[in-house]
């Protein structure tokens, strides 16, 4: 039984009718500006803290970085190493693919980049991606970067980062 | 279980949590890390290429 934790209010973000992935995912919070989003990954070892965040990196064409992991509760930071393993993979990727559609809605249809922050942790994201590829291509365009180039995204290539565009 | 479309199937508020304020702040150590790795990645001159004819595409087909 988890205690209860009481915060201050703030209205839950509620996906625009632009989406078609028919994923199971947390309920998630927004930032004021709509570019810091946090949910709670619950498991049967516990409950964990998610936040992604998206930080602009270039112009033309603009591109979003999305940055993801784990936040401490009290200090607020990130952290991509940690292996939680709390058994709700495709849950939690399907969370941040809803991020990003209530980030788009604000911020434009952009390109959004995403990597892990060790080779590792990319390759569970690109595990990650395959899985639910089908449900994700509803609604994006996935690329996958190698080397100097960008490739239509394929399940079994490795790839350095992806790259996502709404359709 | 099957999915659902559009549905939270896991509420945050389920779990005892009411409501979140979720801080703004764009400078935690781990997103600059992030935004910077992301920087030297998109500098590769074919990236950059290739994701000009691509935003091109994009922006036809819009």
């Amino acid at each position: 039984m988890h205690e209860f934790i009481k915060f201050e209010t703030q209205p839950k973000y509620v996906i625009g009718d632009l989406v078609k992935m028919n994923l199971e995912r947390y309920e998630f919070f927004a930032s004021d500006n709509f570019r810091r989003y946090s949910f709670y990954s619950v498991g049967p070892k516990r409950r964990i803290k998610k936040t992604v965040v998206y930080s602009k990196v270039q112009e033309g064409p603009v591109i979003y970085n999305l940055a993801f992991g784990d936040e401490d509760i009290i200090t607020g930071e990130i952290d991509d190493k940690i292996v939680t393993d709390n058994e709700d993979r495709d849950i939690v990727l399907a969370t941040v693919a809803n991020t990003i559609n209530a980030f788009i809605d604000r911020y434009g249809n952009h390109f959004i980049f995403a990597k892990g922050s060790t080779p590792s942790r990319t390759r569970l994201y690109q595990i990650g991606i395959s899985r639910l590829i089908n449900e994700i291509s509803t609604d994006f365009d996935v690329f996958g970067v190698i080397g100097d180039k960008v490739y239509p995204f394929k399940t079994n290539f490795n790839y350095e980062a992806f790259l996502i565009k709404r359709k | 279980m099957p999915a659902v479309k559009n549905t939270i199937t896991k509420t945050a508020s389920s779990h005892g949590i009411i409501s979140e304020t979720v801080k703004n702040h764009q400078n935690d150590p781990f997103v600059l890390k992030q935004a910077a790795a992301a920087k030297t990645l998109l500098n590769r001159p074919g990236v950059q290429e290739q994701l000009k004819e691509l935003s091109k595409k994009y922006e036809e087909k819009a």
